[in-house]
């Protein structure tokens, strides 16, 4: 009987992990998530593994320093309270539940706002070199941004009604 | 299937998947550990009400804008667990209507403070996280990590060292007790064993959710075996399978890590439950 049990126990294990198995959907393979020009596709990653990895760069920045990498978020201009006309430009990376975010400032050359950027809470895609930048004496990691792509655009927000 | 395996060695090269799984095997290690004797005792509510507390306790730490949060949640889970069972013996409010008042005050105040003292902007999502792990078992620091590895080794030395007297106080505390043994001890040691867990098991599946980690392997295991320290080995192996299949099927598919473990404990459950009923079947 004890040896019934002990088979019951193996065979309801095996099953599990044969279902479990089966129901995991095909994924892009260790090779093609690293292009040769980009070295950290977070694009690829599951909205869970790209906050995670997110998460990781800005609190770890040392080793991701001159690295290329591409990221997906959403593009949210945060205005200078010391200076008028002057933004800052910060690339958020939600998890799945939409709970957690993450934020990395990104510089694009030559462009002048709002003109040169896409609309605010867009869903876009940056490809750049991460760097570190200065603000009031406190660095942090930032991505100096080469490509900015927009995948959707928001809903814009209705007037409020008199 | 060779995608999802070169997939999966890409992610386990990321330091906090490695982290997450460590730390997420032996949460469910301790958690199982326990979960057989609260089942048997009937006390399986405790490990929910204390998650409840240590979310309170989690508000108190942000709104004092502690760094490591553990060092004043531990504490205080642990001394509600000790509060809860001298209640439970010396006081008119006994039992679960005990742990309900405490549990309910806890979440109150601590989401009260979370909101009058808010350590950033996005407090709806300090709160979620809190409450539903979401993805805080992917954002360990390597010290969070340590931390997590001493306090499980600990629980589990524990639990083997009074292996013999947590039996005892398990299936029969008056018979324990004409013997000799200190069961008021005896049952205080376990319940700070399970606030530990319960403070640990928070980053993995958040505070609502820990009851799952402590409950569902033992009442799996007991639907197919019967002697306890069967039930005590088989939970701890169905527990760390499934924490483990539940992290790697929540990287792969980007679902939400708790919720997804307790999914594949309710998978684990709803099997052995049909496997408990074809042994019934052939026994009789």
């Amino acid at each position: 009987m004890r040896r019934h049990r002990v088979l019951s126990l193996a065979g309801l294990l095996f099953l599990a992990a044969v279902l479990a198995g089966c129901s995991v959907r095909e994924a892009p393979t260790a090779a093609s998530l690293t292009p040769v020009a980009i070295q950290m596709d977070l694009s690829r990653l599951s909205d869970t593994m790209a906050y995670a990895r997110m998460f990781e760069i800005v609190h770890d920045p040392g080793e991701y320093l001159g690295k290329t990498a591409r990221i997906q978020g959403t593009y949210v201009p945060v205005p200078d309270p010391a200076r008028e006309g002057l933004y800052y430009h910060f690339l958020l990376v939600a998890d799945i539940t939409g709970c957690c975010e993450i934020g990395i400032e990104f510089f694009l050359d030559g462009r002048r706002y709002p003109e040169d950027y896409p609309p605010e809470y867009a869903r876009i895609e940056l490809e750049g070199v991460f760097d570190m930048a200065t603000v009031s004496g406190n660095r942090h990691i930032c991505l100096k941004a080469e490509k900015i792509r927009v995948i959707w655009k928001a809903e814009p927000v209705p007037p409020p009604v008199p | 299937m060779n995608g999802i395996f070169g997939t999966l060695s890409h992610y386990f090269t990321f330091p906090f998947v490695r982290y997450a799984l460590i730390v997420g095997v032996l949460v469910a290690l301790c958690a199982s550990l326990l979960g057989v004797v609260l089942v048997l005792k009937r006390y399986s509510h405790i490990g929910d009400g204390l998650a409840h507390v240590a979310f309170g306790a989690m508000g108190v730490a942000t709104a004092l804008r502690l760094t490591n949060q553990t060092v004043l949640v531990l504490p205080l889970t642990m001394a509600s667990a000790v509060v809860l069972l001298w209640n439970g013996q010396h006081t008119k409010i006994k039992g679960d209507a005990a742990i309900a008042m405490m549990s309910v005050s806890a979440m109150a105040i601590g989401y009260l403070l979370i909101n009058l003292s808010p350590a950033s902007s996005n407090i709806s999502g300090d709160v979620c996280t809190t409450l539903f792990g979401s993805t805080s078992i992917l954002t360990l620091t390597p010290t969070k990590v340590w931390l997590s590895v001493g306090l499980s080794l600990l629980v589990v030395a524990v639990f083997v060292l009074f292996y013999n007297r947590i039996f005892a106080i398990t299936f029969d505390e008056s018979f324990a007790a004409a013997t000799g043994l200190n069961t008021r001890f005896y049952n205080m040691l376990v319940a700070m064993i399970v606030a530990t867990v319960v403070v640990l098991a928070m980053d993995l599946v958040g505070s609502l959710l820990t009851s799952a980690l402590i409950i569902f392997p033992a009442l799996s295991i007991m639907r197919v075996l019967r002697s306890f320290k069967a039930v005590v080995v088989a939970s701890v192996v169905l527990s760390v399978f499934c924490a483990a299949l539940g992290i790697t099927l929540s990287i792969l598919l980007g679902t939400p890590v708790g919720a997804t473990i307790v999914v594949v404990y309710i998978a684990s459950f709803i099997l052995f439950s049909l496997g408990g009923l074809a042994l019934g079947r052939r026994r009789a």
